[in-house]
């Protein structure tokens, strides 16, 4: 199916997931994401100790591609998301509202929170036969935040959103 | 009277061409026909990626040191490394991800690039095709990257500690500007 009807609730949906989701966010990096331990010292991996980590060891290029695909960006999307449904639900600022929807368009393509969390699972075999690990909060959340994402874009396309704003502003 | 009509590839409105400066009626953004200048922009973000990919196949991926002995591991090394402990499943998808997915990608965009340089309009559903399935496989080609950085994040006590290699930067690198490579495509050339 290429385009979907565009139903009255959409925006409505739009905002209670996406502000979900940036609460999961939130949650994400708060804790831990894995726990292992290292001959009875325990490690912890979570989004951004593994920036610091990186800009630590000078990896600056790699740890700003990571920072971006998988912390600015995704924070970013949803941030866009809560602020054009709050635009087009208000009818208010259709210039922002424009802008905001081409930077969506163009910030989807960048987001790999999803290809991340695979890596954590490939990560935990490599590591599984030599170490103990254990899944923590921030894994969960992480989990829930990217399944609410791909229920956005797989069920609000940019189409519908588009169309939602010629009806908010050229009415 | 019937006028030429223009799709506007940020909005996807549909658009009165009227000439060589089009701004779109919905999203104001600039819409360009110069199909060059798109190809131009692709072939160069292209070769830097391939660029990119010989240092990131030759040189380290991952050091690990071991009460004070380092051993280095490049791409294949590592696979390798992997499919030898027996984790057969993980070394397939790290070896889909960080060589095949890379070079199936090269192959795909040298041939939309060349394809759409000799104004070939045949099969250009197919072509689509081709376009869809590169934009949706290179952002996994980062799965190794990731791997590294979370790696080199956990382990690091003191007679154990994994090292990012400098293949890692090459490697995002490449990633990044296949990506940009994909997206500076214009694909209403291939109509």
């Amino acid at each position: 199916m290429l385009y979907k009807k565009t139903d009255s609730k959409m925006l409505d949906k739009l905002l209670a997931i996406s502000i979900s989701a940036i609460m999961f966010f939130i949650l994400a990096n708060s804790f831990t994401i894995i726990k292992m331990d290292i001959m009875y010292s325990y490690e912890s991996l979570n989004i951004l100790s593994m920036l610091f980590r990186l800009f630590d060891m000078q990896y600056y290029i790699v740890g700003i591609f990571i920072a971006l695909f998988i912390f600015i960006i995704p924070l970013l999307s949803i941030t866009l998301y809560i602020s054009i449904a709050i635009l087009l639900k208000m009818k208010i600022y259709p210039e922002y509202a424009r802008e905001i929807l081409v930077l969506i368009s163009n910030l989807s393509h960048w987001n790999m929170l999803d290809i991340f969390l695979i890596s954590i699972l490939v990560a935990l075999v490599k590591l599984a036969n030599s170490f103990d690990i254990s899944f923590d909060v921030s894994f969960y959340s992480l989990l829930i935040f990217i399944l609410l994402e791909i229920y956005i874009t797989s069920h609000i396309k940019i189409f519908n959103l588009w169309q939602m704003y010629d009806r908010a502003y050229n009415e | 009277m019937s006028s030429k009509l223009i799709r506007c590839p940020k909005c996807e409105a549909v658009n009165i061409d009227t000439g060589d400066e089009i701004e779109c009626r919905r999203c104001h953004k600039k819409i360009y026909k110069n199909k060059q200048y798109s190809l131009n922009l692709t072939t160069a973000y292209l070769t830097t990626a391939i660029i990119a990919f010989i240092p990131a196949n030759i040189y380290p991926m991952l050091i690990v040191t071991q009460f004070g002995v380092s051993q280095e591991s490049n791409i294949i090394e590592g696979i390798i490394h992997i499919y030898e402990n027996g984790s057969y499943g993980i070394a397939l998808i790290i070896l889909f991800a960080s060589v095949f997915v890379p070079i199936i990608k090269f192959i795909l965009l040298i041939y939309l690039i060349i394809s759409t340089k000799l104004n070939s309009h045949k099969d250009h559903h197919s072509k689509h095709r081709i376009f869809y399935i590169t934009e949706i496989i290179g952002p996994w080609s980062m799965i190794d990257v990731f791997v590294v950085a979370i790696l080199a994040s956990l382990v690091h006590i003191d007679n154990i500690e994994i090292i990012a290699g400098s293949a890692s930067t090459a490697f995002a690198i490449m990633v990044f500007f296949t990506l940009l490579s994909a997206l500076s495509f214009d694909t209403r050339t291939m109509d």
